[in-house]
């Protein structure tokens, strides 16, 4: 690749000559530009046509999904397809899924921080809103998905007059209390970063209101070196909170199916290849969000072909660990010598679901590998396309782990065919629809991209004489030693 | 009412409304005495005159109530009798009559109403065992479908009727009309088989009173056939006895001796008492019959023909026992006729079945029974009497009784046909039954009905017959009835009502009476015949009897039979024919095991219940053999066309059964009821109109004595029809096939051969391969592939009751019983067909069928009822976050429905898959108010589950609590046996014993120290309480060697 020299007008940033270090912000920007394009997005007077259509479109989709709810509790939850013996259906599914989802963002922001990859400043603060977006429609499914949702709330510890404590045995209970933290430790973790550009975003604002809503959200930040002082040493903790967390929340989620002793759930795998899953699939949901939203809000500086290229790495590799942990359940199956394990397996690959399980491995395992080469993990459409095969074949992953393990375990007599019904597709539809809705609001709203962090890896202002950063003061690089 | 009338139409207030135009002067009324109306001084704050008017009304509504059909009051709720205690459960001993046997029963009602029906333990014929229709009569009885009195039919118009007097008064005219001919142009048709003695002496006294009318009887379950071949052979009509105690060698030939059969309750309890290989030696098993029966699933030796080839295999049969025997022929039998040869019987397989059964048969001379299914003509039975006979059985394991002189049912319903014909019939009063369903189709009795003048069906349901009749007329159900009648073994058997009749209704014995004008109350008719049979009026006896629901010692004397020649039957060359051509195929078409033929079809509980083999519920479908399937490129579920005789029956449903015959095809009579209600179908007027569930076979029957016939065409045809089944192996990918196989051998159903058993009787311990290990300083081994397993939690401890079930597969038929009594005993939901396709259904236990062996053509069957095992160390407790479902300190996995939230982690962790969850609100349908009826089924001591909630078997945690309440009051333990599961209660086989594992002495903890005893999926260290006793097969070690 053409050797790239930093400052040139080039965009393509994925050279890897190590002679040379490449630029992670691209195009003629500095602070103010930054700035400016950021910003641009949310203050944007006009609503334009394609993010309107897209957000009705998610808007209608997320008021189907809440009519549905409102079914579902009025009727009853037979109104999916679940059954005895697939007693968890795509619910469960879902919930898994949206939480894989929900693991990048946390993992770029506070591992990847901690790790100083200097190059997750531009991505970090819409992963870490999707990882929120998609925590919350992790959320709703295991609430709705339980026979008497009025009283899920059971599930949580409260004392009360029946002196009832929940089960601590159950792995239901790890995942209420796993889920739960995860979900407002990755908030407090957002909200916390975004503070300094809210600020920004206030400072800019024109409407009273505005700048009334933006000055409450961001809690009177001034940019004073004491509040970058605290606001750094206190990223730090919840980066080294937060990291565990991204660890443990599918780790558990995991327990749910591990603990079981169910033939294919009962594997001491699940853990770290559930985690590798959700590290999976949560970058190619990024890749997949990004792509098109770069584009639209003219982002390509900013999130550049060498971001794009670096989490297409990622993918590559967590796809290998997903890859071989499908490969070692099949190898511990048959180690292991138990017939009904071995069953489940040799079922999976070959019984009534055969087909989920190749559709799986062809997206999860076989799709990635194109990335090993290099025009093909920096070429858009390619990309687009695989990322979105990889979240297809992480949801058969679910589907496969949830369905294809239940619908045949101990007796035959209780085998059975599950079959979705309208309801579980439009409520997985549903759950896409509020993600967006969520998603596409934030990207209006609020800076999508972390303004501060990506001015913080700029090369210095003075190598750009002419520049005027007066207007964002409150975001100096002051972190200088992020350098 | 005066005031409000004078209501102003417009109003302000509440008080305005009240008071009427008096408000006009609020503040004057206010004041007035009068708004003390039960004031201080107690007087009513009308005046004298309308004192008087209400005295009138009063006195006069009064004498109104005389105006009502005399009602009279068993047991008046009114006064509470001596010793009744609200809401403790009574037992009444009674009986159901089924095809003319009585069934002999005790009901249990809670505050006079019927929950429950058990067998009568004191009957020999029950032994406490009740059959399916007899236990789901529970939800009959209460069927809103019965409700709507009579109704009257004129000109194509329903006219609902309050009272009796119309149709009386209009019944009377016509028979004084008849009487005046000598009773020409009445005719009485007994859609129903009965055995009562009233009854008979009714029909007596129609036939002196009308000599020239005609009393008919006929019933869609008819054994006549049976009658009628004994009458060939012997002279005189009887009826069969078999004792299965003695019999070493059963031979079944189209014959379901074990379920359908009258004492098929009996049967199975003799059969399954010599199937237990501790007990001494056991019985052997064959079974010859196209399609499966509940006695063909348990044959130590099944041999699949077309049922017309039943006949010449018997003659075949004979001839070799003969052969092998070297019998004397007794003269009075006549030469034996030439034994058919040739075609299927020259086969292999057949030569070696019939050589090997004839060998077995002659060994054990005077110590087997053959028998002969309902549906096969009377010369086979002729026959199978004869061959009986020959061995030396009759007299030893086969009696007969002697049965009343009239024609066939059969025979009757041609008689009813042709009187229809030539316009003889008038007045026509049909007592019970659906002959319009359950005739032939061939005879078109429908249309045929329709141009009587005046005709009346008395009938549970106001069905397909009723509306070809100008009156329907509500018959009591039999839980509401007096009735007497004779059980299996010809004892004389009471009937006592549960409850008044719920909507108006008469028994037979009843309206006949009633047509007689003879009708007095229903149990004074009984004591009359009581009186009559007994020689005497004696109140003791006759209390005695009540409360027994017998006369003890009143069994028929055993017939003394002398053989005589007779034709021998004839023997197509087609039957003889190994195959078949489409087209010339045979139907075969018995009752449904279920359904009955088709009484029962509005019965959601038999609808609901699994088939025993083929594990269908809400509808029947052909069941032909996979060969056959092949050879037409069906596969479940699609769609045939059957033509046969000119008639057809479109769009049936297949399904390709293992083991059925060849050439053969088969479906139940019972279902595509058009006309039975709700539940089983309704196609009629504006109303709503409810599919039919299944196909009705009915259409293509040609005569009603038979049970099968020949000349079907199968023709494909595009599309597929939805099938509800509980168990999918039929249309299994070969991965699942494999894993059936070696699971259900290894470790599900663990069986073996009486050699297996002498040789290792706990050979059932070590199917799987065994383990060595070191542990510290020795070496162990272990009979499982496995090291010793731990437990990661302290291990609960009882020191009181340590409840425990066992089942000996050995024992157990399969026969669905206890499923009906575990949903009428537990308040189990319907759930519907589209549930069950979905995998909804909710029965705590279930019967898991499996073929066996890798003979598409011949397979074993093997089964086995699963409920919950109520672990020790239980799956579905470590898992559940909310802690609903917990251990009790006797070892009961509780299920705390109120605690429950409804995640189903615990359905997911169990191995058993026996927890059910509620989906929906599975009894929403009984808030409707024609429904609240049904409510009344419900066990009270059994909560009725919320939507959203998992439930599962508690091993009937209700008996257990008050039994111990019971004990707890007189202050001892419990003993043993006093708990008896409804499972456990109702089994003929009597394989399940259910007690305190600590009682060392206790029936359920030898059970679970039998050699044969094993634990289901041990393995996992889960400490089931349910034990497995392995199953035990005698199979022939000559059949055995030739592997057939």
């Amino acid at each position: 690749m053409a050797t790239i020299t930093a400052g040139a007008a080039t965009l393509d940033n994925t050279g890897d000559d190590p002679r040379v270090r490449a630029p992670l912000i691209v195009g003629n920007n500095d602070y103010t530009t930054i700035t400016d394009r950021v910003c641009a997005v949310v203050e944007d007077p006009k609503v334009r046509k394609a993010w309107l259509i897209a957000f009705l479109t998610a808007v209608s989709l997320t008021g189907m999904l809440f009519a549905l709810v409102g079914y579902l509790i009025v009727t009853g939850v037979g109104v999916w397809g679940n059954q005895i013996p697939v007693a968890w259906g795509w619910p469960i599914v879902n919930f898994v899924f949206w939480v894989g989802i929900g693991h990048a963002g946390t993992l770029i922001s506070a591992i990847l921080y901690l790790f100083r990859q200097n190059w997750r400043t531009s991505i970090n603060r819409f992963a870490e809103a999707m990882t929120i977006f998609a925590v919350v429609c992790a959320g709703l499914f295991p609430g709705i998905h339980v026979g008497r949702a009025w009283l899920a709330y059971w599930l949580f510890p409260i004392p009360n007059q029946m002196l009832m404590w929940p089960q601590f045995r159950s792995p239901l209970l790890w995942d209420v209390f796993a889920v739960g933290t995860y979900a407002s430790v990755s908030t407090v973790f957002w909200y916390m970063g975004m503070i300094p550009d809210l600020a920004t975003i206030r400072d800019r604002a024109k409407h009273p209101v505005r700048r009334f809503v933006y000055g409450l959200l961001a809690v009177g930040w001034r940019g004073s070196a004491r509040h970058w002082h605290r606001y750094e040493r206190a990223y730090l903790l919840m980066a080294a909170l937060a990291t565990p967390l991204v660890l443990s929340v599918h780790t558990i989620v995991s327990f749910d199916f591990a603990v079981s002793q169910l033939p294919g759930w009962h594997t001491t795998i699940f853990p770290p290849y559930f985690v590798a899953g959700a590290i999976f699939s949560g970058f190619a949901m990024v890749v997949t969000l990004a792509i098109p939203a770069r584009a639209y809000f003219g982002m390509k500086d900013i999130i550049t072909m060498r971001h794009l290229e670096n989490m297409n790495k990622i993918i590559l590799a967590t796809g290998m660990m997903v890859g071989y942990a499908y490969a070692m359940e099949f190898f511990i199956a048959w180690y292991g010598g138990n017939e009904f394990e071995q069953f489940a397996f040799i079922n999976r690959a070959t019984g009534p679901y055969a087909w989920a399980y190749w559709i799986m491995v062809s997206c999860n395992v076989i799709s990635p590998q194109l990335f090993w080469f290099k025009k093909l993990r920096t070429s858009i459409p390619v990309m687009f396309v695989l990322a979105i095969f990889v979240n297809i074949g992480m949801w058969f992953e679910r589907f496969v782990i949830t369905i294809s393990t239940l619908n045949r375990d101990f007796l035959p007599s209780s085998w059975g065919y599950f079959r979705p019904t309208l309801v579980d597709i439009c409520m997985l539809i549903g759950s896409f629809g509020l993600f967006f809705t969520l998603f596409l609001l934030f990207l209006r709203f609020l800076p999508m991209i972390a303004m501060a962090e990506v001015k913080s890896i700029l090369p210095r202002p003075a190598a750009h004489p002419g520049n005027d950063h007066s207007s964002s003061s409150h975001t100096s690089p002051s972190h200088s030693e992020l350098h | 009412m005066d005031e409000r009338n004078d209501s102003p139409t417009l109003w302000r207030s509440f008080e305005q409304f009240e008071l009427g135009d008096a408000a006009k002067a609020p503040t004057l009324r206010e004041f007035e005495p009068g708004q003390f109306a039960d004031g201080p001084d107690g007087n009513p704050s009308f005046d004298r005159r309308r004192f008087l008017q209400i005295m009138g009304a009063s006195s006069a509504l009064a004498g109104a109530a005389s105006c009502r059909w005399k009602e009279s009051t068993i047991v008046s709720s009114a006064n509470r009798a001596d010793g009744r205690v609200p809401g403790v459960p009574e037992h009444y001993a009674t009986h159901l009559e089924l095809a003319g046997v009585a069934q002999p029963l005790v009901v249990t009602a809670y505050d006079g109403r019927p929950i429950k029906v058990e067998g009568n333990p004191e009957h020999p014929e029950s032994m406490g065992a009740a059959g399916l229709y007899a236990q789901g009569a529970i939800l009959e009885a209460y069927d809103p479908d019965r409700a709507g009195g009579l109704v009257e039919r004129k000109g194509g118009n329903e006219v609902r009727v309050s009272d009796w007097a119309r149709f009386d008064t209009e019944l009377a005219e016509r028979v004084a009309a008849a009487e005046a001919k000598g009773g020409q142009g009445l005719v009485v048709f007994a859609a129903e088989a009965s055995n009562s003695p009233t009854l008979a002496r009714f029909a007596a006294r129609f036939a002196e009173r009308f000599p020239s009318a005609l009393w008919l009887e006929h019933d869609g379950l008819s054994r006549d056939n049976e009658r009628a071949g004994l009458e060939l052979a012997y002279g005189a009509p009887a009826t069969a006895q078999y004792q299965l105690r003695g019999a070493r060698v059963v031979v079944c030939l189209d014959s379901d001796l074990l379920t359908s059969h009258p004492a098929g309750v009996r049967h199975t309890r003799e059969f399954a008492a010599r199937r237990k290989p501790a007990d001494g030696p056991m019985n052997r098993l064959y079974a010859v019959e196209a399609t499966y029966s509940v006695t063909g699933t348990n044959a130590d030796h099944r041999l699949p023909l077309r049922a017309e080839q039943v006949g010449p295999f018997l003659l075949a049969l004979e001839a070799k026992v003969v052969e092998f025997g070297r019998m004397a022929v007794a003269a009075e039998w006549g030469t034996l006729p030439q034994a058919p040869t040739g075609g299927f019987l020259a086969t292999d397989k057949v030569k070696k079945f019939v050589e090997a059964l004839a060998r077995d048969l002659v060994e054990r001379r005077g110590d087997s029974v053959i028998a002969v299914g309902p549906g096969q003509p009377a010369a086979v039975h002729a026959v199978a009497a004869r061959l009986n006979h020959l061995l030396g059985n009759v007299g030893a394991t086969v009696q007969y009784l002697p049965a009343p002189e009239r024609g066939t049912h059969a025979e009757n319903l041609e008689r009813l046909v042709a009187a229809l014909d030539s316009n003889q019939v008038e007045t026509l009063l049909i007592l019970g039954g659906n002959p319009v369903y359950t005739a032939p189709g061939a005879l078109g009795l429908g249309e045929r009905l329709a141009k009587v003048p005046f005709s009346a069906h008395l009938s549970n349901y106001n069905d397909e017959t009723s509306l070809r009749c100008t009156w329907h007329l509500p018959k009591a159900h039999w839980l509401e009835s007096w009735a007497d009648g004779r059980a299996a073994d010809g004892s004389f058997v009471l009937g006592q009502p549960l409850m008044s009749p719920l909507y108006g209704g008469r028994t037979s014995i009843e309206a006949v009476a009633h047509l007689l004008g003879e009708a007095m109350g229903g149990e004074a008719m009984l004591r009359a015949t009581f009186a009559g049979l007994t020689g005497t009026d004696d109140e003791k006896a006759w209390r005695r009897a009540l409360h027994d629901g017998f006369q003890s010692g009143s069994a028929a004397a055993a017939l003394a039979v002398r053989p005589r020649s007779f034709a021998a039957p004839e023997v197509a060359a087609r039957a003889l024919a190994a195959s078949v051509e489409n087209g010339e195929l045979e139907l075969v078409s018995p009752p449904d095991e279920k359904l009955l033929d088709g009484r029962a079809a509005n019965n959601a509980w038999l609808q609901e219940l699994p088939d025993f083999v083929t594990k269908l519920t809400w509808d029947n479908a052909l069941l032909i053999a996979p060969a056959t399937a092949k050879a037409m490129g069906l596969a479940f579920q699609d769609t045939v066309d059957l033509e046969l005789g000119g008639r057809s029956l479109r769009g049936v449903a297949v399904y390709p059964l293992p083991g059925h015959a060849q050439g053969s095809a088969t479906l139940v009579q019972g279902y595509g009821r058009v006309n039975a209600g709700k539940v089983g179908g309704a196609l009629r007027g504006d109303g709503e109109q409810i599919e039919p569930a299944g196909f009705d076979v009915n259409v293509l029957r040609t005569a009603a004595s038979s049970h099968f016939q020949t000349g079907l065409r199968i023709t494909p045809v595009r599309g597929t029809y939805l099938l509800a089944c509980t168990q999918e192996h039929f249309q299994m990918d070969a991965t699942g096939m494999g894993a059936i196989q070696t699971r259900v051998g290894d470790h599900l159903i663990r069986e073996g051969t009486v050699a297996d058993y002498q040789a290792k009787p706990d050979f059932a311990e070590y199917v799987l391969p065994t383990k060595t290990f070191v542990d510290g300083d020795e070496t162990k081994t272990v009979n499982t592939p496995y090291p010793p397993l731990a437990s990661l939690w302290t291990e609960h401890s009882y020191d009181g009751h340590k409840w425990g079930l066992s089942i000996d597969l050995s024992a157990c038929t399969g026969c669905n019983a206890c499923v009906v009594a575990c949903q009428s005993e537990n308040n189990i939901p319907v759930v519907g067909k589209e549930a069950v396709s979905r995998g909804r259904e909710m029965h705590w236990l279930r019967i898991d069928r499996y073929f066996v062996g890798s003979d598409m053509d011949d397979p074993k069957v093997a089964t086995q009822p699963v409920a919950c095992q109520q672990c020790e160390l239980a799956p579905c407790e470590q898992v559940c976050p909310v802690a609903a479902t917990v251990h009790s300190d006797e070892g009961l996995n509780d299920m705390v429905y109120n605690r429950c939230i409804g995640t189903r982690y615990c359905s997911n962790n169990c191995p058993f898959k026996v927890r059910k969850f509620n989906y929906f609100n599975y009894h929403k349908d009984l808030e409707r108010p024609e429904n609240e009826v049904q409510k009344l089924a419900h066990n009270p001591e059994v909560t009725v589950r919320m939507r959203g909630v998992m439930e599962k078997c508690t091993y009937c945690v209700q008996r257990i609590q008050s039994a111990k309440i019971k004990a707890g009051n007189e202050r001892r333990r419990v003993r043993d046996g006093e708990v008896r599961t409804a499972c456990q209660q109702t089994c003929p086989a009597d394989a399940i014993r259910f007690g305190d594992l600590n009682d060392s002495t206790s029936a359920v903890r030898a059970a679970h120290d039998d050699p044969r005893a094993y634990d289901l999926l041990g393995y996992l260290n889960i400490k089931p309480r349910t034990a497995y006793l392995a199953r035990i097969r005698n199979p022939n070690p000559a059949l055995e060697a030739q592997g057939v």
